[in-house]
């Protein structure tokens, strides 16, 4: 590839990716600590500092820039602890504030500037969505030594950054300063967002910190796990920016990177087990197809209690379940593969397996009906409706608490019997 | 004489311009399995939280073992209220109950092999080691309440400070809590819960305070909760101590302000 051949574009890409991987780290704990807007205000807040270094020195070397752009990060940060704990200002409000108005007072000096046409001014406004073609070796260099030196400073600190994100009254009653903890994972934030400048800009800087780490909280429930999937996902969205602005260098970066990020995020949303859409599209059409087989196994168990002989003609299931009419012949196939119940020519005959699991959907709906009724004092018109969706839902380890709590029962309120658990060994009295 | 597990004198706290806690005195001895008990609002909360420095008090001294908090602070293990944390947090149960060791380390040592077995204990006594390697999401109210407690053991501590350990707890758990409370007790450490039940108090637990907004009473538990006290606790905020008390601060926070 062009690309790995020419030293420059390499020491960029390679910046791209240790950015995304401490952007992709330090997000898993934004988003934890529930502080994820937080990213965005600083990075709006670095342009001002920008362009006032730049007026001051005339210089739009990376050593100028990135101190003011620290400097302004810390106003506003400050701003922030200032609103919210000192005036009691919703952090909402204070974040909408701050954002605005240090982002404001950068636009304002951009202009000026563009109307005194300083010849290298053209490189303040790439600062506003990223430039990566536009670097500079040595501009490169202090950017990777921040990457590097916020990536140790996480590593050191990861145990303590965790447990005072998860409990901080704990850890202060413990001895931990945890409000300096908050102050020290704000001062990390700011120097990821200053160091992400030219190559994400001030405007999509957050999505950086935080679409990664969304994408990987789909996946995972363990923070190391998290924070390798966040890193991975913000390094490859920083290095195909950086590489789609290489090869088209009037591109800005910053918003292929979000692009490439929201793609993760997406397919994460998708895709991701349990949490993703699929996952639980899948898991809940499963669940409707056991509670329209267990439907049709109630209504034949009914059939045997009231001493009507098998086969049971498919109209007289569908006159007692009429929910069950449009979907029969798909529930009837699936039973029948379970070995649940025969096909026979005049309608539908129990087999022993199916006969015990009607039974145990049987058990469960009475068994709640009772409890309803006993403990949560539900009149006996409206027990049906309570237990006809619960009947699927109880496990074994349940029903063994509901017969401690309703010992001796052996009819549900309406004077049914309930079966009892025990494996009927002349279940079929066929 | 022993010294006291924990003794506050007038110590008063305010919070957003409301009252909380109005002039507490009160002297817990070690050994005891004590509840803190008052209505809603009553400042249960607020009394273990700034017996803690973890919010700040207007006036008072507080003493642990008759010291300052910072020089006995390995002593004492404090559980915060369930809700205080998020339990969608993505941590595994030992890990939580090892932050109880972490706590107690510098912050570049990691933890021992010795630490993982004392987590694993304290685990065992609380009837979770079974779950120590599942997510906390999938904990019940009891289950986190258990972890909480472990974590607390593992720190090692004499004296354990409980915010509303039964909030929220089935009737197993709070059984199980309640023996191992009793079982820490006699082995010569202190537990102090703030509690909202008068019917189990006198069950649990044999020293209670009882405190809303000021202190009603405190001392060994069958003289304390009598219906006297509890009328007083019971009987309703102290509506112009509040109003006056709101006032104040509202005055107060004008001048700081003209200083400033």
């Amino acid at each position: 590839m062009e690309i790995l051949s020419d030293p420059n574009s390499l020491w960029v890409l390679s910046c791209s990716i240790l950015l995304g991987i401490s952007a992709g780290w330090l997000g898993c704990f934004a988003l934890l600590r529930k502080e994820a807007l937080a990213g965005d205000a600083l990075a709006h807040a670095a342009l001002p500092g920008v362009t006032v270094a730049f007026m001051l020195f005339q210089s739009h070397a990376r050593w100028v820039l990135l101190p003011g752009a620290l400097l302004s990060c810390f106003a506003a940060y400050g701003c922030l602890l200032f609103l919210t704990r000192v005036m009691r200002m919703k952090s909402d409000s204070a974040l909408a504030f701050v954002l605005s108005f240090f982002f404001a007072l950068g636009i304002f000096h951009l202009t000026q500037l563009q109307k005194e046409t300083y010849s290298h001014q053209a490189g303040l406004d790439k600062m506003l969505f990223g430039q990566a073609a536009a670097l500079v070796s040595h501009d490169v260099l202090v950017v990777a030594v921040m990457c590097a030196a916020l990536l140790l400073v996480l590593i050191v600190l990861f145990q303590r950054l965790r447990m005072t994100s998860f409990d901080p009254l704990f850890c202060r009653a413990a001895g931990i300063p945890s409000h300096r903890y908050d102050l020290l994972f704000g001062f990390l934030l700011v120097c990821t967002v200053v160091v992400g400048l030219d190559l994400v800009g001030v405007v999509l800087m957050a999505a950086l910190l935080i679409t990664p780490a969304a994408a990987a909280r789909y996946w995972t429930n363990d923070l190391p796990r998290m924070i390798l999937l966040s890193s991975f996902f913000g390094a490859c969205s920083g290095a195909f920016g950086v590489v789609v602005s290489f090869y088209a260098p009037k591109m800005p970066t910053g918003p292929w990177i979000v692009v490439f990020a929201t793609a993760f995020l997406l397919v994460s949303l998708l895709i991701a087990p349990e949490r993703g859409v699929i996952a639980r599209r899948l898991r809940h059409r499963s669940f409707q197809r056991k509670i329209r087989e267990e439907n049709l196994l109630r209504a034949l168990f009914r059939f045997e209690e009231d001493g009507i002989s098998a086969p049971h003609s498919l109209q007289s299931i569908v006159q007692i379940r009429p929910t069950l009419a449009n979907t029969l012949d798909a529930t009837i196939s699936a039973l029948e593969r379970l070995g649940e119940l025969t096909r026979e020519p005049d309608g539908l005959r129990l087999t022993r397996e199916g006969l015990a699991r009607a039974e145990r959907v049987t058990r469960y709906h009475r068994l709640w009906e009772v409890y309803l009724s006993r403990m949560v004092n539900i009149p006996s018109h409206m027990l049906h409706e309570g237990a006809e969706n619960v009947e699927h839902l109880l496990t074994e380890e349940m029903e063994s608490e509901l017969l401690l709590e309703i010992e001796g029962v052996n009819q549900d309120p309406h004077g049914k019997p309930i079966p009892q658990r025990v494996e009927p060994e002349s279940g079929d009295e066929k | 004489m022993e010294r006291a597990a924990l003794s506050v004198s007038d110590l008063t706290v305010s919070y957003r311009h409301k009252p909380v806690l109005w002039s507490i005195h009160f002297e817990i001895p070690q050994h005891c399995l004590c509840c803190i008990v008052g209505p809603n609002g009553a400042g249960k909360s607020t009394l273990l939280k700034a017996c803690l420095d973890l919010v700040p008090s207007v006036s008072g001294e507080v003493r642990f073992f008759g010291e300052q908090l910072n020089a006995v602070r390995h002593k004492v293990a404090y559980v915060p209220q369930r809700e205080e944390v998020d339990w969608d947090f993505p941590v595994s149960v030992l890990e939580v109950v090892l932050m109880g060791r972490r706590a107690r380390l510098p912050f570049y040592r990691p933890v021992s092999k010795a630490d993982r077995v004392l987590a694993e204990e304290s685990l065992d006594k609380v009837g979770m080691l079974p779950f120590a390697e599942r997510q906390i999401q999938q904990l019940s109210g009891g289950q986190q309440q258990r972890v909480f407690l472990a974590r607390a053991l593992c720190q090692g501590g004499d004296l354990f400070l409980l915010d509303e350990p039964f909030a929220g707890v089935d009737a197993t758990s709070e059984g199980a809590l309640v023996e191992l409370f009793q079982l820490l007790v006699a082995q010569g450490k202190t537990v102090i819960c703030v509690h909202h039940d008068l019917n189990t108090a006198p069950v649990y637990f044999n020293w209670a305070v009882l405190l809303n907004l000021r202190l009603i009473a405190s001392g060994p538990i069958e003289n304390t909760l009598t219906e006297e006290t509890i009328k007083s606790t019971y009987g309703g905020q102290l509506a112009v101590l509040t109003q006056v008390f709101e006032r104040l601060r509202k005055e107060q926070l004008g001048s700081q302000q003209d200083r400033s």
